[in-house]
């Protein structure tokens, strides 16, 4: 039926409704196109900001034969490389320990045009595990700081100005530059935050005998792996209150309204009938917080980072306490040495695109795996 | 108390006006028809016909009324009549064809645009756009490329003066159309529609969210523009579509069940479930 | 359920009946579940208190830096050294004046040798370039041979040795037929010298075996190194002469290369015949050129010639000042001296060291030193300005007049150098009538208010640190910076965040949409300093190219000299700020009630006329705190600004209009983490980084703020 009047097709002039306003239809054919393409021009520049990493990147870290990893990038640690020729014609790109055997070895060698690049050999093991140990203390502390007190906010606390205020500061507070954060951790945590000590130190702020012979001294950590996570915690903290409470507030209040009619607690209702609801909400604001924090370059510069170190932090350390007060390397402030504060030439590019090929997959497996999370929940929880 | 009273004695009082102004209007009824409804399946998913074979006139400067419980696809025919089910990307008519003045309304030459220039349509939920009073009226102009000052007042006052509203608000065209009343708000958005000058006005529900003094100014306000204008309109309130209405198009679970004179289908419907219905004894 | 309640039904138990009763454990009647709600409470406070300690660290560090500013900035008054920085300000002025003229003069000069000095410049490129790509024959080559120099050397010290040798076995000899006493000695003797002679030869013999394989070596290498600088010269890589360089005239390319063949040869010692040739034309062609220029050459000579005088007023007087600061630093830091040199006595066992540590600290001068006194040679000299000042603006004055006009340059970089001199000059002038009557009502003693000391910080043209004159601490150049940068960022992403924004959320088909939104929100998971090193590396060098282009030089700022540019880091900021501008915004479009879209369709809008009339201005205040956000975000941004924005600390110079971007500059965030790391606790510098944090902090809360306010307003509609 429908068909057939396809078939005698309506005469333009009897049709009342065919298109009269073509300028319009150009207009805006002409306006979709440009919004598309500025879309799409966005999409390309990142596209080229990948290809290009991935492009000079990948090369460093797989191999064309077993096991196609580079396995010395990832098990050694950043080292001065060496270049040189020798007299017999040939060249060499050695790590300066290496470089040391190669000269005991050969003692009889010359050596001729030789050139030291810094940071430039080994591998990217210290910065990797320095990066992972600061994510870690970050995400424990920032979780459970962030988690209770979206609960607090959301579930028990009282409507009212106060709160309205606290919650304004804290979304205020996420926009706040992570430099700033930066600066807030060592004046706090580096310089003044309490440690328990034989004798304090004449910089302590104030200390005070707690233990006989023992004192809590509020001297500051000195740049360590905890101060630096610390300080990357109080930076997405506000992120997380606010990633919670609004999944938190996404659940519907009927939920807890029937717990509570049942003759549940409080504390029963939020926890059988509130939070594993908000898990998988809660969950995705974690992994997108440990995605900001590994790439923070600011808040570590000063409270934890080292450019260079010998030893793995396990090395290094003979108590718990030791552990986490060491310095560490880390692969953004790693990033920013190899880029900005050697010298360069063609033999730190494999070590400049090795590093950031490496640290931006893993940064980017993060942020797939949050946004990934973040959709699939939204399709499938509805209430 | 007593105010409201009055208010409902006066309600009471405007059907019987209605009624006797739709049967003056009876005699011309075969003459034009403007909307053929030509055994119309239509889907929002695939397979899934949620109106089975509809086939209904609307005539000339009648106000037909559509009714039925939720649903049975009233709504949904209506908005075949502007196409606006065109935003939904999956639905479609199945069978039959839809013609407006004549002309298919599904076929490849229809310009939805102008179709919807001569369709006009009146929500369910009023809503105003974010604009000043004026500039919601002269907004169907503007789109159209009308700049000219004179042009747009006079319009925007001959729109508003139809719609009943220009009293109520011709000091204040600059506020905002949101800080209207609810029943001002419903006008506005009349006036907005008719400020085009639409063939056909279709309203889905348009005073299901209005107080009843509000319904029973719109209502009004029905009565008066169907010298003007087709209207086809869908309601729930059985009152209402015996208030307005010259014709009557009762719906069930997709079906078109009976079409026919208002007072014949409230009288002596035809139809069992007609009979059920408008007694209350579901919906 | 409210706390009181609770706590009255624990109160009296005896009156609710026992089903109702709270159970379980209970301390002071407070149950489980009052313990839960303290124990998340706390966490909140504690949430709370880190959110408060925030600002009084930042404050705690910072805020002494306004007492010790101030002090620094009093001391610089009362050495004198304000009022030698007036007059040197004079000078500076004076020296861009004739910079700009100088640089104009050698332009012209240049213009009619440019064919000899293309030739030049790619010769020594190209020259360049063959040795470069020849280094690694080119180093073994000269290893032989200074190992052939070394061997030379030694052979001389033996041959010195063999004659000494040949000598001290001939004289025994002689001896032995004089007197035969002591035979069996001397031929012990001359038995132990035959015996060295026989291994000095044998060294000898080794020594020339291995010069000449070495010779052969070097030989061999030689043959190689021509060869290579043969195929090296046919490349397209020798003949790169850099980006933006001018191609040398057709028919000098064949001497050129010849020219590089001869020089690129281990024994070349003269340049070659032909590049001597065009040295000497290019010279001529100058001197010809700067002949017919003398006016305008003596013009510049004699602006040069005018700040003499003045200049070495200005040194005597700042001999004067720096030697008052040192006055007053002595004076300033006695106390501390003093403390130390007692606690030292104090701790010293030797009486003796004691006594003399004592003695020391008795002797520390905590006299103050008399302001006036040490002023007085200032003050002296001070009636000098006005004559030297007048005389210099006088001259300057007519110089400017007597160079040429405009239109009588004809390079362009000439008239460009011109035009800039015009600006300077006017600064110049009324620099100098400024200054002359700020040289004339200086006071030492004059009263500093703290006031003024916190506007010098704010309004500070100048940061200026580790310096032996006098540290600066001025706001403005990294203020400026930051600010131009996001500017530039916002001014680009705006149109595309929003652009993309509303491509997604009203035209893109359903699919697209489930694409390019995760995609794009993707974009905000990179790291910051992969970024920034993105920019180092590749986008610096790209942009510098692009800007290189010839048919693109209308842009302005364009071609670019520098890699690290504002240009550069905003655009890297821009593509950071994308991603926040987009999902925010998409977010206040979609949350425009789509009964506006029907209604707006229904009245036969076109989608496009619905998306600008209807849904953009509804979304507009949540599209406005979108953009507040982003700039929050780029304003903030640390390893961007300081990989990339070439770290300049310099306000940047706006008489170039908009290719202002084209120059480096330094940021409020980049010089925290350039500069922290390396300063002393608590110094004033470290202050100054820590107020600086402040500022930043205050900036991006009024900026949070604001956008928090819109949305608010945005989220009643």
């Amino acid at each position: 039926m429908h068909d057939l009047a396809k078939d005698k097709p309506v005469e333009k002039s009897l049709n009342p409704f065919s298109t009269k306003d073509f300028a319009l239809k150009r207009r805006d054919g002409f306006i979709r196109t440009l919004l598309r393409l500025a879309t799409y021009f966005i999409l390309a520049c990142a596209g080229f900001i990948f290809a290009d990493i991935i492009i000079k990147g990948a090369p460093v870290v797989f191999e064309s034969s077993f096991p196609f990893v580079n396995t010395k990038f990832f098990t050694e640690s950043p080292e001065t490389l060496v270049v040189f020729d020798t007299a017999d014609g040939e060249s060499h790109q050695l790590d300066f320990s290496d470089y040391s055997q190669f000269k005991r070895d050969n003692p009889d060698m010359k050596i001729i045009e030789e050139h030291t690049h810094s940071y430039s050999g080994g591998g990217i093991l210290g910065p990797l595990v320095g990066t992972a140990l600061l994510t870690l203390i970050c995400i424990v502390v920032a979780l459970f700081i962030g988690l209770t007190t979206s609960i607090y906010l959301n579930e028990y606390s009282s409507k009212g100005r106060f709160m309205d205020m606290v919650r304004l500061a804290i979304m205020n507070l996420a926009g706040v530059p992570s430099i700033v954060y930066g600066l807030f951790g060592l004046g706090l945590f580096c310089l003044v935050a309490p440690v328990i000590v034989d004798a304090p130190n004449d910089r302590a702020l104030f200390s005070f005998p707690i233990l006989p012979g023992k004192y809590l001294s509020f001297e500051g950590w000195g740049t360590c792996m905890m101060a630096g996570g610390f300080t990357l915690a109080v930076m997405i903290l506000p992120v997380i209150i606010a990633a919670c409470e609004e999944s938190l507030k996404a659940i519907p209040m009927g939920f807890r309204e029937a717990s509570l009619a049942l003759g549940a607690t409080k504390w029963q209702t939020i926890s059988k009938a509130v939070l594993p609801y908000a898990f998988p909400g809660m969950l995705t604001a974690s992994i997108l917080g440990i995605t900001r924090v590994a790439g923070e370059t600011a808040p570590i510069m000063f409270t934890a980072a080292l450019a260079h170190k010998d030893v793995l932090p396990w090395e290094g350390a003979n108590s718990l306490g030791g552990f986490f007060s060491q310095s560490v390397q880390a692969m953004p402030y790693h990033i920013y040495t190899v880029a900005a504060r050697i010298p360069q030439s063609e033999y730190t590019k494999p070590m400049q695109y090795g590093s950031v090929f490496v640290f931006m997959i893993l940064v980017m497996c993060f942020a797939a795996l949050s946004i990934w999370m973040r959709i699939h929940y939204r399709k499938k929880v509805k209430w | 108390m007593s105010t409201v009273m009055s208010e409902q004695e006066k309600e009471t009082q405007i059907p019987e006006g209605t009624q006797s102004s739709s049967s003056s209007s009876e005699n011309q009824e075969a003459s034009n028809v403007v909307i053929e409804v030509d055994d119309v399946n239509f889907a929002y998913v695939k397979g899934k016909d949620v109106l089975r074979n509809i086939s209904m006139e609307v005539n000339r400067g009648e106000v037909t009324a559509f009714i039925g419980p939720s649903g049975c696809g009233k709504s949904t025919l209506l908005r075949c009549f502007n196409r606006m089910n065109d935003l939904i990307p999956t639905a479609a008519i199945t069978n039959g064809e839809i013609r407006i003045l004549g002309t298919d309304i599904y076929d490849p030459n229809v310009d939805v645009i102008e179709l919807r220039k001569h369709v006009g349509m009146v929500f369910q939920k009023y809503n105003p756009f974010p604009k000043s009073i004026y500039e919601n009226v002269a907004y169907g102009l503007r789109i159209q490329g009308v700049a000219k000052k004179s042009v747009l007042d006079d319009t925007v006052e001959e729109s508003l003066r139809l719609a009943g509203l220009w009293e109520e608000v011709k000091d204040r065209l600059d506020a905002s159309g949101l800080g209207l009343s609810g029943g001002q708000q419903q006008r506005l958005c009349i006036a907005r529609t008719i400020a085009v000058k639409p063939k056909i006005i279709l309203m889905d529900e348009p005073c299901s969210a209005l107080d009843p003094i509000s319904t029973t100014t719109v209502e009004e306000l029905i009565t008066q523009l169907k010298d003007d204008f087709t209207i086809v309109i869908v309601t729930h309130n059985m009152q209402q579509a015996t208030r307005v209405s010259d014709r009557t198009a009762f719906f069930y679970l997709g079906n078109l069940i009976e079409m026919d004179e208002t007072t014949k289908i409230f009288n002596n419907p035809s139809k069992k479930e007609t009979e059920d219905y408008i007694s209350g004894r579901f919906g | 359920m409210s706390d009181t309640n609770k706590q009255k039904s624990g109160g009296k138990k005896s009156k609710v009946a026992e089903s109702f009763r709270k159970k379980g454990f209970q301390i002071f009647g407070l149950g489980a579940q009052d313990f839960i709600r303290f124990f998340f409470g706390g966490n909140a406070s504690l949430a709370i208190i880190i959110l408060i300690l925030i600002c009084v660290f930042l404050a705690r560090e910072g805020i002494m830096f306004f007492p010790d500013h101030h002090k620094g900035l009093k001391s610089y008054r009362l050495a004198g050294q304000e009022l030698v920085d007036y007059v040197g300000e004079e000078i500076d002025a004076h020296t861009s004046l004739y910079s700009a003229a100088n640089v104009a003069y050698y332009a012209e000069v240049n213009r009619t040798s440019q064919e000899e000095d293309t030739i030049l410049r790619a010769y020594r490129s190209v020259l360049a370039n063959v040795e470069n790509m020849t280094k690694k024959t080119w180093g073994r080559l000269e290893a032989w041979q200074e190992e052939k120099e070394d061997l030379e050397d030694e052979l001389e010290d033996l041959l010195e040795d063999k004659e000494k040798l040949t000598e001290a076995a001939a004289a025994p000899a002689a001896a032995a037929n004089d007197a035969n006493a002591d035979q069996a000695a001397d031929t012990n003797e001359s038995e132990d010298s035959a015996a060295k002679l026989a291994e000095v030869n044998k060294e000898i013999a080794a020594v020339e075996a291995r010069m000449k394989e070495l010779d052969a070596e070097i030989e061999l290498l030689s043959e190689k190194l021509k060869k290579e600088v043969n195929v090296a010269i046919a490349s397209d890589e020798a003949w790169d002469l850099g980006v933006g360089a001018d191609q040398p005239p057709a028919d000098s390319i064949d001497e050129i290369k010849e020219a590089v063949l001869f020089e690129a040869h281990p024994d070349a010692d003269e340049e070659h015949a032909f590049i001597v040739e065009v040295k000497e034309r290019s010279k001529e062609k100058k001197a010809k050129a700067a002949e017919e220029l003398t006016g305008f050459k003596d013009t510049v000579k004699g602006i040069q010639a005018a700040v003499r005088p003045i200049r070495s007023y200005h040194s005597d007087l700042k001999k004067i000042a720096v030697e008052n600061k040192r006055e007053i630093e002595k004076f300033s830091t006695a106390p501390e001296r003093r403390k130390a040199l007692l606690e030292g006595a104090e701790n010293t066992e030797d009486p003796e060291d004691k006594q003399e540590m004592l003695d020391r600290a008795n002797a520390v001068d905590i006299t103050e030193p008399e302001y006036d006194k040490i002023n007085a040679p200032i003050y002296e000299r001070v009636p000098e300005h006005e004559k030297l000042a007048a005389d210099l603006k006088a001259e300057t004055e007519k110089l400017y007049a007597a160079l040429p006009e405009v239109s009588e340059l004809e390079t362009k970089s000439a008239r460009e150098s011109f035009g800039r001199a015009e600006v300077y000059n006017e600064r110049f002038q009324n620099r100098v009538e400024e200054n002359t009557e700020k040289v004339k009502e200086w006071r030492h003693d004059k009263n500093l208010s703290i006031f003024e000391s916190a506007t010098a910080f704010i309004f500070g043209k100048n940061w200026i640190t580790n310096s032996s004159w006098h540290d600066f601490y001025g706001l403005l150049p990294l203020l400026s910076g930051s600010l131009l940068i996001s500017i530039i960022a916002l001014v680009v992403a705006v149109p595309f965040a929003v652009a993309a924004a509303v491509y997604v959320n009203q035209v893109a088909p359903y699919g697209e949409q489930n694409f390019v939104k995760p995609a794009i929100e993707f974009i905000e998971a990179i790291p910051s300093v992969v970024l920034g090193f993105f920019g180092i590396l590749v986008f610096g060098e790209t942009l510098r190219n692009v800007s290189q282009v010839e048919w693109l030089s209308w842009v302005p700022g364009f071609p670019m000299a520098e890699r690290l540019t504002i240009l550069n880091a905003g655009l890297l900021l821009a593509f950071m700020a994308i991603p926040t501008i987009f999902t925010l915004a998409e977010d206040a479009l979609n949350n425009v009630p789509g009964a506006l879209t029907e209604n707006s369709l229904a009245m036969g809008a076109s989608k496009l006329q619905t998306v600008f009339r209807v849904i953009v201005p509804t979304a507009l205040s949540g599209i406005i705190a979108a953009v507040l956000l982003g700039f929050g975000r780029i304003v903030g941004e640390t390893m961007v600004v300081l990989l990339v924005a070439g770290n300049k600390i310099k306000i940047p110079d706006f008489t170039e209009g908009l290719g202002v971007v084209a120059q480096p500059a330094h940021t409020m965030t980049g010089i925290i983490a350039q500069e922290l790391g390396e300063v002393d606790e608590g110094s004033l510098h470290w202050r100054a980084l820590f107020i600086v944090g402040m500022v930043l902090f205050c900036i991006s809360l009024a900026v949070n703020f604001t956008a928090q306010k819109v949305l608010k307003k945005f989220q009643k509609i």
